[in-house]
């Protein structure tokens, strides 16, 4: 695989990256499955290290982050998200995706139910999809007027230099899937009854509109690319190519210095007085979870 | 029947930027069908290019539909604001 030879560069964050020039054992076609698997896994692993690194910088600096992960359905958002949460304590960084708004939410500030979610010091939050909802699904299904949209499409930019100053890092992703790749993945949720919950309904109906969709994406990009607040687009034809490249950039962009929690000697235990004051109740007055595996 | 498209006209002078539909027949419309930006690619990619050569984008540009008129003013207006944006923080920051 040529990986321990592969050039290594580092990134201002301290990441070990391998060198873009030095085509990736995952993009090697000759490479067989089990070494690109595990040279996943290796790679995965380090980088949930350095996660944690992030984590422990985010809550010794009392930082706030916030990334957007957006895309179309089956881009692989959510499979980026749940491996960056995998090692991360969910006090310091969680998951928003809200769903459609209330009646009431309707009538708030556009802004209102996603400032709510807003990270305090020390916390880290990831929106599975986010405000930009109003450029994308919003647009193309007509969920919302012209001069909503363009309202939101001035507001933004606005909106976010706002928490750029009241010190949020904001990071946004855009997970890019061709045609050809959405088209097999919806498939694959069809087959699989645990996957199929991820179709709705409208979902089905967004494919019929997939150059509206890359319309509306163009323009929400051109839009809202801020210096406070860059677009970063993941190619995301091949899922875990995206994860790495996605968790290796998001580690480059959220500067984070020091190391993963110093090394813990579990001390012995101190011999504990035995009393008579505690007696264990009889199992049968608990409800156990039947044993059936 | 005249079928032919109304188009998108915006104005840029300075800081003023203005819009106006013109409609077949109306006074400037051949001029405007023949200089018509019909995809907001080519809108954008036009803005960049100002940009990017460091021109001024005064004239009147010529659009296809309203929505890439409104992109391009858009652009050109939100580029403004941007550079008024980093100039308050800079003054915000200033200590002195």
């Amino acid at each position: 695989m040529g990986t321990k030879s592969a050039k290594i560069k580092k990134m201002a964050s301290g990441l070990e990256v391998p060198d873009s020039t030095i085509p990736s054992p995952l993009a090697d076609p000759k490479v067989s499955k089990k070494k690109r698997n595990s040279f996943y896994e290796r790679e995965m692993r380090r980088l949930h290290i350095e996660l944690i690194k992030l984590q422990e910088h985010i809550k010794r600096e009392g930082s706030k982050v916030v990334v957007i992960f957006e895309g179309r359905d089956a881009a692989g958002k959510g499979g980026v998200i749940k491996r960056i949460t995998e090692p991360l304590n969910p006090r310091v960084c969680r998951v928003v995706a809200l769903g459609t708004p209330t009646e009431r939410q309707k009538t708030q500030w556009y802004f209102q139910r996603y400032a709510a979610e807003l990270p305090a010091a020390g916390e880290m939050v990831l929106f599975d999809r986010s405000w930009y909802n109003r450029a994308g699904v919003e647009r193309v299904m007509g969920f919302c007027s012209d001069e909503e949209y363009w309202e939101f499409l001035r507001t933004v930019p606005e909106f976010e230099r706002m928490l750029s100053r009241s010190g949020i890092k904001l990071i946004k992703y855009w997970f890019s899937v061709s045609d050809d790749v959405q088209e097999e993945r919806f498939l694959g949720r069809v087959e699989d009854p645990t996957k199929r919950w991820k179709l709705s309904p409208m979902d089905l109906e967004s494919r019929n509109k997939w150059q509206q969709y890359s319309q509306a994406k163009d323009r929400m990009l051109v839009h809202t690319d801020i210096e406070q607040a860059h677009w970063y687009v993941v190619n995301s034809d091949v899922k875990k190519r995206a994860r790495l490249n996605c968790i290796a950039h998001l580690l480059s962009v959220v500067p984070h210095k020091g190391s993963a929690s110093a090394k813990i000697k579990l001390p012995k235990r101190a011999p504990e007085k035995r009393g008579d004051d505690y007696v264990r109740p009889p199992l049968s007055v608990q409800n156990f979870v039947p044993e059936i595996y | 029947m005249n079928d032919q498209p109304v188009m998108f006209n915006v104005a840029i002078e300075g800081l003023q930027t203005s819009m106006r539909s013109i409609k077949p027949g109306k006074r400037g419309y051949d001029k405007a069908r023949k200089n018509v930006i019909y995809r907001e690619r080519d809108a954008i990619a036009l803005f960049n290019q100002h940009v990017n050569e460091g021109q001024t984008l005064d004239g009147v540009y010529s659009f296809q539909s309203l929505d890439i008129a409104k992109t391009f003013a858009f652009l050109h207006l939100k580029s403004i604001e941007h550079l008024i944006a980093s100039s308050l923080d800079r003054v915000q920051a200033y200590k002195g």
